[in-house]
């Protein structure tokens, strides 16, 4: 039987857990508070890089101290272009390797239809069970995100920004409960559902394709991150008159600074708030609830 | 009515007293909220006798915990109260301009309503507590501090984003003999462009209004228009606007005394 560890991806981490143990691995699950192996990490990491790196090594050192033999790590390689995030088990490799830590490898999952290959090869099931299993855990999944993203509030948010820091709640510093609590509608134009439906509109739907053509009008180039997946996301949000935007970002996050100014001026064109989180380990938790309530206050302001 | 409001900075505490809409306010360093709002309210009774408040609010980093001590008060965020005394003071401003010890903000209005605005987030290179660190260094009074700096005539240029190593930099710049006036003029000058540096594409549009205790320092004032390119406002006691705006929200709600009150805290 492989034995299998992950990174923790906020609220998901369960559902993937338990998908890979429908397929017949073990796999070992990072705890959820593994603040003397972030240190770890971030003493090992290098000073620029952004959050993600961070907390994924992190949760690397937790489940190989957990168990360190024959195991198998694995990687979101939700990120396309450019992005530095679906390189990271290279460096990430070098630097447990370093600390001593034994383990076959870090190995990326591609997203897309590639997924299905790449856990068919870790797995070692046949299609059919790898797709009933992927069925089973989206239906989790949708469920989950109901329940995480109600449909209530009288201020609809829409966020965009890097998929695993919005969907981390380490990551965002709890963001989503805090602005649930100042009774706001929040949709997640990364949230896993999406992402995944978003995938299979891109084949079938025209629609869809129309909107992508759209947003290469307003930025023509591959940058890859989720760059032209936000532009996107801002207009949908603004056709559904949403009364602000939060970009969700680790700091230093390249496809996201650079896309900041674009999303600023549609944001202005359309007349939506646009509210900038950067996520890093030294973002205090207090100064972002702060800043929060005074953007969604002003935003009441307007209304 | 008689409006108690406070300002509940991470530096200073602000306590306003509007009566019959004239306004009237005290301020003192923060030590302890609660210590130092009793201090200020002593202070007040002191002045103006028992008075009874009709109505209380409170903004700044410190107003959840005096929501908790006084559950009838109004409490809103400082960008909304600097918004609400600004615009009523100056109706036609456009953009506000605020320094506070550790935060800075800028907010831009269209139509009368708050459009989009900034707080320092990583970096405190924009507050305050720069210009503190730096007078503490060269031991200069605040005072003494603002007035070399005007007289500055070729200012230094100065690293902006990091107070730790624009110190530095200014002291090396000392080192070679330097002289002060215009080091500090730099100071004040890195402190502006850090938080214009920080509005990046929303232009800051005139009228603009510069407020907070920032603004008492007559050459940062100097050094913002020099960057904009236009004149700003100051109001005639900036330090006082948040607690202003704080009282304009304020509502009737219970009557107390200011005797009442101190026993409370």
């Amino acid at each position: 039987m492989p034995k299998i560890g992950f990174p923790r991806i906020g609220p998901y981490t369960e559902i993937i857990a338990k998908m890979f143990d429908e397929l017949g691995t073990e796999v070992v699950m990072p705890s959820s508070d593994n603040l003397r192996a972030f240190k770890t990490a971030i003493t090992n990491s290098p000073e620029m890089m952004c959050l993600p790196f961070k907390w994924t090594l992190a949760d690397y050192i937790d489940i190989l101290e957990k168990s360190s033999s024959n195991i198998i790590l694995l990687q979101y390689k939700t990120c396309s272009g450019r992005c530095r995030f679906h390189c990271y088990y290279f460096t990430q490799t070098e630097i447990l390797r370093k600390l001593g830590y034994k383990f076959k490898g870090v190995y990326p999952i591609r997203s897309g239809l590639g997924t299905i290959g790449d856990i068919m090869g870790i797995t070692g099931a046949n299609l059919g069970e790898v797709i009933f299993a992927f069925k089973r855990a989206y239906k989790r999944i949708k469920t989950l995100e109901e329940k995480l993203y109600p449909k209530t509030g009288d201020i609809r948010i829409g966020l965009i920004g890097e998929i695993y820091t919005i969907c981390d709640e380490r990551s965002n510093l709890n963001l989503v409960q805090k602005l649930k609590d100042l009774g706001c509608y929040v949709e997640n134009s990364l949230g896993l559902v999406h992402f995944i439906n978003d995938g299979f509109k891109m084949l079938f739907s025209k629609k869809r394709r129309l909107l992508r053509q759209k947003a290469r009008t307003i930025f023509p180039e591959l940058i890859g991150g989720h760059l032209i997946n936000n532009i996107e996301a801002i207009i949908q949000f603004a056709e559904k008159k949403f009364d602000g935007i939060i970009l969700v970002r680790p700091l230093s996050c390249m496809p996201e600074s650079f896309g900041e100014t674009i999303f600023n001026f549609l944001c202005e064109d359309y007349r939506m708030p646009f509210f900038i989180h950067n996520c890093d380990e030294v973002s205090s938790e207090v100064n972002l609830e702060n800043r929060i309530e005074s953007y969604i206050e002003s935003i009441r302001l307007r209304k | 009515m008689i409006k108690l409001s406070g300002d509940i900075g991470n530096g200073n505490l602000k306590l306003g007293i509007s009566l019959n809409g004239d306004f009237f306010g005290l301020y003192q360093q923060n030590l302890g909220i609660k210590k130092t709002l009793r201090e200020l309210v002593e202070k007040t009774r002191q002045m103006y006798g028992d008075l009874t408040i009709n109505a209380m609010s409170f903004t700044g980093a410190g107003r959840h915990h005096l929501k908790w001590i006084f559950p009838f008060a109004t409490v809103k965020t400082e960008i909304l109260c600097q918004y609400r005394a600004i615009t009523s003071l100056y109706p036609h401003a456009n953009s506000i301009i605020e320094i506070g010890k550790e935060d800075s903000k800028v907010i831009t209005l269209r139509d009368k309503v708050i459009d989009y605005f900034l707080m320092n987030t990583l970096c405190g290179g924009g507050a305050g507590a720069y210009i503190e660190t730096v007078c503490f260094r060269f031991n200069l009074g605040l005072a003494e501090f603002d007035n070399l700096a005007l007289q500055a005539e070729k200012p230094v240029n100065i690293s902006s984003k990091c107070s730790v190593l624009g110190m530095s930099s200014a002291l090396s710049y000392l080192q070679r003999g330097e002289e002060t006036k215009n080091i500090v003029a730099g100071i004040v000058r890195a402190v502006a462009r850090n938080i214009l540096s920080m509005v990046k594409g929303k232009q800051i549009k005139p009228p603009c209004v510069f407020t907070g205790g920032g603004a008492l320092l007559k050459s940062l004032k100097k050094a913002f228009e020099e960057e904009l390119g236009f004149e700003v406002t100051v109001p005639v006691s900036p330090i006082f606007t948040g607690a202003y705006g704080a009282s304009l929200y304020a509502q009737e709600n219970k009557n107390l005394t200011l005797k009442q009150m101190i026993s409370v805290l």
